[in-house]
């Protein structure tokens, strides 16, 4: 008979399970990145503001509802929730702790697979000689997935699904045989990575391998304390979203771990040793690695204008070249460290990611722990795959804001409500002090009742209705422009400008400038239009289709550039989110039939 | 670097490694629970026969 039992094998394994679900890419990419547009170091007092109010009592409401749906049998949020209110509604708000996980898991494996792809090329120096523009490019014909940076053909799809095995094999070994191993070799290896770039990035010195500037100086304007901008809500509401993000909150991972612990065995302590680790990787060793080396090389004014591009831009686009800086072993040795530790971040993550859907078809299904993680890996690569094919149509960014941004929040917004106020804090308290190794503030039943909360509907509010250039300002009752990034912009399709018909036989610009030059590379159509702000638009289309207008033209947003057979990004975009809304809908009926099945055996 | 920064990174970075430290070395010195005949975790299950 297989043995279909999940079980950790320590506690230590359980910690650094846990801390590697937060310990991900967003460490070292996002927070740095949002430290630099956010006040530098004045960035850090909100954030930890934002960690006490909001991520340290949220751990605890995670691990809690974990253990305690556990003790049924339910490792999952659905049921779990379920167990804890008799309303209907609240089993189906815990399908997001299914849903989350596998469309994170389907975008996230993918830049994963970048992570693996460039430890290789890292290790057999491909980077070796290239210019900044030439690491720039490779980076985006990697993206094509038409195009081979090893010979291998399909080469972003090939890395993506052997990433993807890696994840699936890993899984069907089950907790303490798979992902606990992992967790026991990866994060270790992660803090020797992160420790030898922190080093490597503070003993930088102006002069030598080509810096221009001491690593100190990267540091210097990081932690340079800018107590003004504490006045400005969009530190604040960037310091909360770097919390959601860093500590895997609202995702159903962290209560598909904590319900594999027993209910006399301790939580508080194990949600306290994670997330503080969590905390070191990010602040001490996440603050010391990219913002150092590239203010040394680059200078503050091109890596701020960099940061603009977001985190992944500056550690694929910039991090290999600056490595090259120092000669071809040391560049050899820093770049296996970087994506190394990116990749032993990520896999962390998806393994977390992979264990609720695999405990959900375990329970519920009665399938077999290797079925359930080939489930988990089918259905990866299903909704994965537009990700990579039509990467640069948006499905990747739709992916990201829809399920690993807006349902996080909604759903901990829901769960802090449940726990506190349907559960009620009296049984919740209890949940959380049972079996405690430490003591923990009773100061946290108020924080958890009134605090949290409410910040969780701030959040989801300002969300909603964020309005341009954050300029809180301009709210009124009789209406304002709301931010591109806002649920209700993201909606109404506000970003995507006169392009705006899936199937269309013209297509226009987007902003206003001039035809800067018209030619064909790759056999492709390029108009090349330089906006007002001086940056380069570039318009591609295939060679079929015939450019109308000419070097010198002043174009506005809206005027036509090619005429032909065109389909436009709207068209990716809404299927995708039609895609995202189905699998949703979809989950509901697994939790339906599952409840009936419940009901029918008298479990639940 | 400067003063305020140089002191702001190392009071946070000092705080955010020493309670990562306290937590995960309590953690790893824990003393077993007192009277829970079976825990969460294998590795402290006795192997099967022994008793």
């Amino acid at each position: 008979m297989v043995d279909n039992k999940l079980q950790w094998g320590s506690r230590v394994g359980l910690i650094l399970a846990m801390a590697g679900n937060a310990v991900g890419l967003g460490n070292f990419l996002r927070f740095p990145v949002q430290a630099v547009q956010n006040g530098g170091g004045a960035f850090i007092i909100p954030y930890l503001v934002c960690f006490l109010l909001m991520g340290v009592p949220l751990l605890f409401i995670e691990w809690s509802i974990g253990r305690f749906g556990g003790q049924f049998g339910h490792h999952t949020t659905p049921f779990a929730f379920a167990r804890m209110s008799k309303a209907r509604m609240w089993k189906y708000i815990g399908v997001f702790g299914i849903f989350s996980n596998i469309t994170i898991a389907s975008y996230y494996c993918y830049i994963e697979s970048w992570t693996m792809s460039y430890v290789y090329h890292s290790a057999v120096g491909t980077f070796a000689g290239m210019d900044q523009n030439s690491v720039a490019a490779f980076f985006d014909d990697y993206l094509n997935v038409f195009t081979s940076t090893t010979g291998i053909p399909f080469e972003a799809i090939v890395f993506f699904v052997v990433c993807l095995v890696l994840n699936t094999w890993v899984l069907s070994r089950g907790l303490s045989g798979g992902v606990e191993k992992a967790a026991k070799i990866g994060m270790p290896l992660l803090i020797v990575f992160g420790i030898f770039l922190a080093v490597k990035a503070i003993f930088l010195k102006a002069g030598q391998d080509g810096a221009v500037y001491d690593g100190t100086v990267g540091l210097n304007f990081l932690w340079t304390p800018q107590f003004d901008s504490l006045a400005n809500p969009k530190v604040w509401l960037a310091a909360a979203g770097q919390i959601f993000f860093t500590l895997s909150l609202g995702q159903g991972s962290v209560q598909c771990y904590a319900a594999y612990v027993k209910k006399k065995d301790d939580i508080a302590l194990n949600a306290m040793s994670a997330g503080w680790m969590n905390e070191f990787v990010e602040v001490v060793l996440g603050s010391a690695i990219i913002i150092p080396i590239s203010i040394g090389y680059l200078g503050i004014d091109r890596v701020v204008e960099l940061t603009s591009f977001g985190g992944l831009g500056l550690g694929f686009r910039t991090m290999p070249f600056l490595f090259q800086q120092w000669g071809p072993l040391l560049a050899a040795v820093a770049g296996v460290a970087f994506f190394g530790l990116l990749f032993f971040a990520g896999i962390t993550s998806t393994l977390a990611m992979g264990t609720p859907v695999m405990s959900f078809l375990i329970d519920e299904f009665n399938w077999r722990r290797s079925r359930a993680a080939m489930g988990f890996g089918f259905s990866v690569l299903l909704l994965g795959l537009p990700t990579v094919v039509f990467f640069k149509k948006g499905v990747f960014d739709e992916y990201d804001y829809w399920a690993g941004t807006v349902s996080l929040v909604v759903f901990a917004m829901f769960e802090a409500i449940l726990f506190a106020w349907v559960f009620g804090m009296k049984k919740g308290w209890q949940e959380i002090t049972d079996g405690a190794d430490i003591k923990v503030p009773a100061i946290f039943k108020y924080i958890l009742k009134f605090v949290t909360p409410v910040i969780l509907i701030l959040v989801f509010v300002t969300s909603l209705i964020r309005p341009a250039n954050d300029d809180w300002s301009k709210v009124s009752i009789t209406g304002w422009e709301v931010h591109p990034e806002s649920i209700i912009a993201k909606i109404r399709n506000d970003h995507i400008g006169p392009n705006c018909e899936y199937f269309t036989d013209t297509y226009y610009a987007e902003t206003a400038g001039v035809v800067d030059s018209v030619y064909t590379s790759e056999e492709k159509n390029v108009v090349a239009v330089v906006k007002e702000d001086q940056s380069v638009k570039m318009y591609e289309t295939a060679m079929t289709n015939s450019v109308v207008v000419k070097k010198g033209d002043r174009v506005d947003a809206g005027v036509a550039l090619f005429s032909g057979s065109f389909i436009n990004n709207v068209f990716y975009v809404d299927m995708s989110r039609l895609l995202l809304v189905a699998l949703f809908l979809s989950i509901c009926v697994l939790i339906f039939v599952a409840y009936r099945k419940r009901k029918k055996e008298g479990t639940i | 670097m400067n003063t305020s920064a140089l002191l702001f990174m190392i009071i946070t970075q000092t705080i955010i490694t020493g309670l990562m430290l306290n937590f995960f070395f309590r953690v790893l010195f824990a003393k077993p629970k007192v009277g829970i005949n079976e825990d969460s975790y294998a590795d402290n299950d006795e192997p099967a026969g022994k008793k």
